[in-house]
């Protein structure tokens, strides 16, 4: 039972940490929240489920669409909508809660009730020591979850790219006077961010199921996590993302749900209490 | 402060403009079929349309709109030679019960004198209310007597009570199967709670409670039930009860417990799944054999009127119908039939017309029951919907009617 | 024609005017500084050349092109770069990585490089520091820093604003230096801002006395340093 419950665990972190990317390097960028975040993770997934069970495309050509496709989706939200209220915490959140609700509403609408599924084309079950299994499509999206991860530390941390977006968050007036365009950079990190929601919507889809809510709940977990990393902060939300699924593996397994909840929040609460800004956040 | 009182403007017109948007895309279903000239009985369908439970709701609010249709097609209804036609009044509770309580008031406001929704957890809080403003009430509850007794005159239960599921044909399925460790894995709301104590005392009555071995909650957004398979499968269980799990919930719940090795049956018998997405979300041999009450299998349809409707509803909404949306229909039609029996607006006048009426609906013979009945202990008033209630099994991705 | 020729600017911050129809203007290789007291609108000024304070009214040319209303990261490759006050370097990335981003308008890789050994040479701290955090480091060194990074867009006009600020006279004299050396050997023209009269006076060939947004007095610094009214006031001398 202890190997299942570190595997799940393991599985569980890699999952919320490929939900809490996208969110972790918005408001990292723009000290802003985005609570359209679990929307773009519902359209990730409903584009992939229309992509290979409608069309017919193989899953991970589907996979690359949703990588071409949404930062220009990113990119013209944050355009038409986010640019203009970010400088307003509250605005920015109320407005981005509006079109969250817009969305989910208009979703019901638009793609049916019906619950849908979207299968990942490697199949079968992996058997560990320690009478652990691990299916095989959680072990693939675990480890697609770490690559992109790996490809985001990359992104933000060795590349041009990645230096403008670090400089307009620490300092936007004085990234201005480097010759960055500090709003096209912005923009550039808001179309990155939801291109991960989606791409991760895309790949956790395979693992559960599909409707215009199935954003929601992973959102708020990756809240959850963010505030727990320390806001902004890329390798808090990795540590964080890891700490909560093996809190919701070992608490669910040892303690039942209710009571491992409990106890999750507890520590997360603990946590919050000694370090309030969060594990890697600044004093 | 210039930049900050231009921004707050521009957020102002953004939101109105989200409102406004949110408010023409609700607008046609806000208004139903509007006459002119003619007066009006408005129904409120309270109901979760975004959600998990999304799909129960419009399960059942598009079965009483297709009531609602068909007794405006007939010409609505006659009171003191006055002709009333009914309108469907919209608004979506998300499943969450203090949402479900605006959405009563509302309704309230805008003149609704009756009302749909479902779930026991959001029908609970709103009890108070529709027992104030005599709101008289068809809903979709599992729950037993605490929802239907003698204090709560004006709520109807479409479906049938978990007294009349899990305890009475619940228990009949154990016995067959021979369940000799049972764990009930259901929704951590009043519904899988309610559930739960009705499944406790039937067990105890029948002298079987040794063979609940786990019972665990968890929530209806659940994804992924791992950790807690992990933990209630080490008591080696041969038999799971779902309780009210829609079709996702039940389809992953099932899915997750073969990956993990567990060999044993399924029952979800207070809830009435869709077949369709429980078969794709969980595999279609993952979900064989799981027993189900409240499924009709389309080419077993009891009754002319049950096919007639089975076959519309699919050609208006693309897919099979669920209970939710023939028990709503059918209740309503029996409401419906009531208010014009009584002659009156008095709902008074016309719940009491509805606990003695019997109509001929879709299944046959459609009656309220639940006084002095032995099955239904402490309802104490003719409150439940009652009509054939099949037991399924799923077999090769489809419903077969259980022998 | 003039590098930078400012006319008849006017710009400010929400109600408040802060520069009330400047005109000055910076010839080829030049070293100017404004001098003025706290307010007076010396920032002003080179916020309105480098694009950070728009102007409301008047124009600013550089090289025969009008610039003002331009943004201020374009303006930047036009050759205009600016050492801001406070420094501004990226605290939470390393020397090399703020270096690297001064260099953000340049495209050619081999000039950039080429130009990353010229600031190493001139301040060799930053070359045997490159992998420190900037925001680790000493308020001299991240002046050396917020200069070196400026020379890596390889301006023709630096504006600097407050070097002096909360360091070291002889930090300060060593920044000094370094800047007229570039002047020098690269002909980069300077318009600085300096709060230190004295040091101002010494370190430019002109300069410009602002009071309440105005100009109210121009001249060879030489001159200008013998003026009854700078002495009194700004060199506190008796």
């Amino acid at each position: 039972m202890f190997m299942q419950m570190a595997v799940t665990g393991l599985v569980l972190g890699s999952i919320y940490m490929l939900v809490a990317s996208g969110l972790t390097l918005i408001y990292g960028i723009m000290h802003q929240v985005n609570m359209a975040h679990g929307v773009f993770f519902m359209l990730g997934a409903m584009a992939t489920y229309y992509a290979t069970e409608v069309i017919g495309l193989p899953y991970f050509v589907a996979l690359f669409a949703v990588v071409l496709v949404f930062p220009i989706i990113g990119a013209a939200f944050e355009r038409g909508i986010f640019r203009n209220i970010r400088h307003i915490w509250l605005a920015g959140y109320m407005a981005t809660v509006g079109v969250w609700m817009l969305m989910e509403g208009l979703g019901w609408q638009v793609f049916g009730t019906e619950q849908k599924a979207v299968s990942f084309p490697i199949t079968g079950l992996i058997r560990l020591p320690g009478g652990a299994v691990l299916p095989a499509n959680k072990l693939w999206v675990g480890l697609i979850a770490i690559a992109i991860m790996a490809g985001v530390y990359y992104l933000v941390g060795r590349t041009a790219l990645g230096r403008q977006l670090r400089a307009v968050e620490q300092n936007p007036r004085a990234a201005e006077l480097m010759g960055i365009n500090a709003d096209r950079a912005m923009a550039k990190g808001f179309a990155l961010g939801v291109t991960l929601a989606a791409l991760a919507g895309g790949l956790v889809s395979t693992l559960y199921s599909v409707d215009p809510s199935c954003g929601s709940t992973p959102m708020l977990k990756a809240f959850i996590i963010i505030i727990l990393g320390g806001l902004g902060n890329v390798t808090g939300s990795v540590i964080a993302a890891y700490i909560l699924g093996f809190i919701d593996s070992f608490g669910g397994s040892l303690l039942g749900y209710q009571a491992g909840h409990f106890m999750g929040f507890g520590l997360v609460i603990l946590i919050l209490i000694f370090k309030p800004s969060g594990i890697m956040g600044d004093e | 402060m210039r930049i900050s009182l231009k921004s707050i403007g521009m957020t102002v017109k953004l939101l109105a403009i989200v409102a406004l948007s949110a408010g023409l895309i609700m607008s046609p279903a806000m208004t139903g079929g509007v006459q002119a000239e003619v007066k009006k009985l408005k129904i409120l369908s309270n109901n979760p349309f975004s959600g998990k439970a999304a799909s129960w709701g419009f399960s059942q609010d598009r079965g009483v709109g297709l009531a609602v249709d068909k007794v405006n097609q007939a010409g609505g209804i006659k009171i003191n030679g006055e002709t009333y036609m009914w309108e469907k009044i919209q608004c979506d509770n998300r499943y969450i019960p203090a949402d479900a309580v605006s959405c009563l008031k509302r309704g309230v406001a805008q003149g609704a004198k009756f009302m749909c929704t479902l779930g026991g957890a959001v029908t609970k809080p709103q009890i108070p209310l529709i027992n104030k403003d005599k709101i008289v009430t068809i809903a979709a509850i599992a729950g037993g007597a605490d929802f239907t007794n003698a204090n709560n005159k004006y709520l109807f239960r479409t479906m049938p009570s978990a007294d009349l599921t899990i305890a009475i044909e619940g228990i009949k399925i154990y016995k067959k199967l021979g369940v000799k460790k049972l764990v009930l894995l259901t929704a951590d709301n009043v519904l899988g709670h309610s559930d739960a104590k009705t499944l406790k005392n039937a067990l105890k009555v029948n002298k079987m409670s040794d063979i609940l071995v786990a019972e665990e909650f968890v929530p209806i957004d659940t994804g992924d039930f791992t950790p807690v398979l992990t933990r209630v499968l080490a008591k080696n269980p041969d038999h799971i009860e779902g309780g009210a799990w829609p079709a996702a919930g039940l389809a992953l719940l099932i899915k997750q417990a073969r990956e993990l090795g567990y060999k044993g049956t399924f029952t979800n018998l207070s809830g009435a799944p869709k077949v369709g997405p429980l078969v794709k979300i969980g595999g279609k041999k993952n979900v064989e054999g799981v027993i189900m009450l409240r499924l009709w299998p389309p080419d077993q349809l009891p009754t002319q009127a049950f096919k007639d409707y089975w076959a519309e509803y699919r050609k208006l909404y693309k897919q099979d119908p669920g209970a939710n949306s023939w028990e709503s229909y059918m209740a309503f039609m029996h409401l419906s039939a009531a208010v014009e029996k009584a002659q009156s607006l008095d709902p008074d006048k016309i719940v009491a017309v509805m606990r003695d009426l019997k109509i001929v609906s879709l299944l046959g013979e459609l009656q309220l029951i639940g006084k002095d009945n032995p099955l239904l202990p402490g309802y104490g008033i003719n409150n439940q919907y009652t009509s054939p209630l099949p037991v399924t099994v799923l077999k090769d991705g489809n419903p077969i009617i259980y022998k | 024609m003039s590098l930078l020729e400012i006319k008849q600017v006017v710009a400010g911050y929400g109600p408040a005017v802060a520069l009330h129809g400047v005109s000055l203007s910076l010839e080829q290789g030049e070293r100017v500084s404004l001098l003025g007291a706290n307010g007076a609108g010396k920032s002003s000024i080179v916020n309105v050349v480098s694009g950070l304070l728009p102007v409301r009214s008047g124009e600013v040319w550089f090289q025969g092109e009008r610039i003002d209303g331009w943004a201020a990261h374009r303006i930047v490759g036009l050759g205009i770069s600016q050492v801001p006050e406070g420094r501004l370097v990226f605290p939470k990335m390393t020397v090399w990585e703020n270096l690297e981003l001064g260099a953000t308008s340049l495209k050619d890789t081999v000039q950039k490089s080429q130009l990353l050994e010229q600031v190493f040479e001139l301040f060799p701290r930053l070359a045997e520091r490159h992998k420190q955090m900037a925001g680790t480091m000493s308020g001299g060194e991240q002046q050396m820093l917020a200069v070196g990074r400026s020379l890596m867009s390889r301006p023709k006009l630096i504006l600097s604003d407050e070097i002096s600020m909360g360091l070291a006279p002889l930090v300060v004299r060593d920044i000094y230096d370094t800047l007229l050396r570039i002047n020098q050997e690269w002909g980069v023209t300077l318009l600085m801002v300096e709060q230190e009269a004295k040091l101002a006076l010494e370190v430019a060939d002109s300069c410009h006395l602002l009071e309440s947004g105005r100009i109210v007095a121009s001249g060879p610094a030489d001159e200008m340093a013998k003026s009854e009214l700078v002495r009194k006031v700004y060199l506190a001398e008796d």
